[in-house]
């Protein structure tokens, strides 16, 4: 795919917003989450001269982000992570329009970090499975199974059947 | 369809923040990198391709063992034919020489004793995202390490370590002590089989205390080795004793205190703790004279330890007037610090040479006090001086970004390389850097 600038940003703007979500609940930080697609950003702008074709730009940009995820969180392998209080969680601001949610915050700071993307992916931005499973890397059983453990694991109570 | 509820839950959750999208993209530089004009295998795809790279591997394994005097790649001249891509993510690698590794995919461990013309897959492993690396000792002895968290666990990770003896054929679980009140805090591996790591008392506590392990024999005995107050040593705000930490010696070792950000955890200028007691006491050291327009904080100071021996080193993220993030090519300046005495005292910043590169695709490589490695982009240099002066060493071939790079001795290594996609290139160096040999990584690994 061979863009220009304009081009590219057309393609990339409707989905900074989805890319953040997906950073943000690999980082669980604001601030690191929108480092991280500002970086991802930039090496998908250095390199969308690789990529094939225009409609794979979706996942091509969401898998780099996670991939950026992955290496922002190599650099911190032992900071912690303060569920009780966390410095950058939902109870940060009374404004904060996701206060409500502290119990599920909690409970997705209990998951590993892959596990919350692939939620966020299925759930939150409704992407179909295989999708999901091109943005993580992993194949679609893989990612159904891993979205079936997810939501088992975050809410024991929900039986949750995933349509593939 | 998928779940309603969640998906709501998860939206109001992860909320993006007014005018991301405005910013993000207003940061990209006014042009794109041009393209190398380089047939890489991974767009052709067929069998052939992947022949002919196996083939052009196999050639350059064997002359690089008959060859008499070692090639440098010039820095825009790739000699040879980039390895395809792995099909799953690499969390962390390691060559203890050009023919032997070990690759630790999402998948499990894979190890090459030839190079990686071969790989033995190795299930054996809870891996994922959560790998911190791999490591060596002698006797054979690899460690691969972990961190887990499962319902009903303490808020901060429980370090895993796994331990094998036999090349990686079995492996066995060993857990650090504590209960499952333990915050667990940084850890500093030295090698297969020597590392610390902090576990602390829950930071809700008034007057959390935290403890130094320190393990001889790869995990598998602890010994505690000092006590402080967390408050008293850090300072009132910080709850938590966090960051990277390193080593040096039973007694002397460096805390870069992390990147948690918010009013409890407030940010200075560049700092970091240092210890000549075992971790008993802990003092506060800014570092001298961060260059003239630079307004980084302690948020931005990165911590490297020495693989074998001699003193850590700190790099510190330039960034400008209102601590913007400027991370284009180009826009972000990197600075080293060097030490003599444990971190007590450090040198004035160095520049790191260039060209500027995202932040995480910048590696330092501490080996010793005379083999410093630095790559930013795709390129390679080197440092004999604790990084007062550099030598451009090679560059990668390909356009593509160092995401790891790692020295066993001042001639074996290994650099990986991502592609974007959870995907990586592997190579290894047995001249020090100057050149790099392609190896295919491994397929992932199946459960027997």
């Amino acid at each position: 795919v061979d863009v220009d600038e304009p081009a590219f940003q057309e393609l990339a703007w409707p989905l900074i917003g989805p890319a953040y979500r997906l950073a943000y609940s690999m980082l669980r930080d604001r601030q690191e989450a929108e480092d991280a697609v500002q970086e991802a950003v930039l090496r998908a702008w250095s390199r969308v001269g690789q990529l094939q074709r225009a409609e794979a730009f979706r996942p091509w940009l969401l898998a780099i982000v996670a991939n950026e995820c992955r290496t922002v969180m190599r650099s911190r392998w032992w900071s912690v992570v303060r569920l009780d209080s966390p410095p950058d969680g939902p109870d940060a601001d009374a404004a904060d329009p996701v206060a409500g949610h502290l119990d599920l915050w909690m409970a997705l700071g209990r998951l590993r970090a892959e596990d919350r993307s692939a939620l966020v992916l299925f759930y939150a931005l409704d992407l179909p499975l295989d999708e999901v499973a091109a943005i993580l890397g992993i194949s679609k059983g893989a990612a159904k199974s891993r979205i079936h453990r997810a939501v088992l694991r975050l809410r024991p109570q929900l039986a949750l059947e995933v349509d593939v | 369809m998928n779940d309603g509820r969640l998906g709501h839950d998860l939206l109001d959750l992860t909320e993006p923040p007014p005018g991301l999208a405005r910013r993000v993209l207003a940061g990209l530089p006014a042009r794109r990198h041009r393209r190398r004009d380089v047939a890489w295998p991974r767009r052709a795809a067929g069998a052939a391709s992947l022949l002919l790279a196996a083939t052009i591997v196999v050639a350059l394994l064997v002359a690089r063992q008959s060859a008499s005097a070692r090639q440098t790649v010039p820095a825009s001249a790739p000699a040879i034919a980039p390895p395809p891509a792995s099909a799953s993510g690499i969390a962390a690698v390691t060559f203890t020489s050009p023919s032997a590794g070990w690759v630790v995919q999402s998948s499990g461990i894979s190890s090459t004793t030839d190079g990686g013309l071969h790989w033995t897959g190795q299930p054996g492993i809870a891996t994922g995202a959560a790998v911190i690396g791999v490591w060596t000792a002698p006797g054979g002895v690899i460690l691969a390490v972990t961190q887990e968290q499962g319902p009903g666990q303490p808020a901060t990770p429980t370090p895993i370590f796994w331990r094998s003896t036999d090349g990686g054929a079995h492996w066995r679980r060993l857990v650090p002590p504590g209960d499952g009140s333990t915050y667990w805090g940084p850890i500093s591996i030295r090698d297969g089989g020597e590392a610390w790591l902090v576990a602390q008392t829950p930071a809700t506590e008034p007057d959390p205390v935290a403890t130094v392990l320190h393990t001889t024999d790869g995990g598998q005995t602890w010994q505690a080795q000092a006590t402080f107050h967390v408050k008293a040593a850090l300072g009132p705000h910080v709850g938590d004793f966090q960051g990277q930490l390193t080593f040096i010696d039973s007694r002397r070792a460096v805390l870069a205190p992390g990147a948690a950000r918010g009013p409890e955890f407030p940010t200075e200028p560049p700092y970091v703790f240092a210890t000549a007691d075992g971790g008993a006491h802990w003092s506060k050291v800014h570092l001298p004279d961060p260059p003239r327009g630079i307004d980084s904080t302690n948020e931005h100071v990165a911590l490297y330890a020495p693989v074998a021996g001699g003193q850590p080193a700190l790099v510190l993220d330039g960034l400008g007037p209102r601590r913007e993030n400027l991370i284009g090519p180009g826009s972000t300046p990197e600075y080293v610090y060097a030490t003599a005495d444990g971190g007590l005292h450090w040198t004035a910043p160095h520049s790191l040479p260039g060209p500027a590169a995202p932040a995480g695709s910048r590696r330092l490589v501490v080996l010793d006090d005379a083999h410093w490695w630095w790559s930013t982009g795709g390129g390679v240099s080197f440092s004999a001086d604790q990084g007062r002066h550099w030598t451009a060493r090679a560059a990668l071939p390909g356009p593509e970004q160092v995401a790891d790079l790692g020295f066993a001795n001042a001639a074996d290594g290994w650099a990986l390389a991502e592609i974007g996609a959870g995907a990586g290139r592997l190579f290894t160096t047995s001249d020090g850097g100057r050149t790099w040999t392609g190896v295919t990584p491994p397929d992932p690994v199946r459960a027997g």
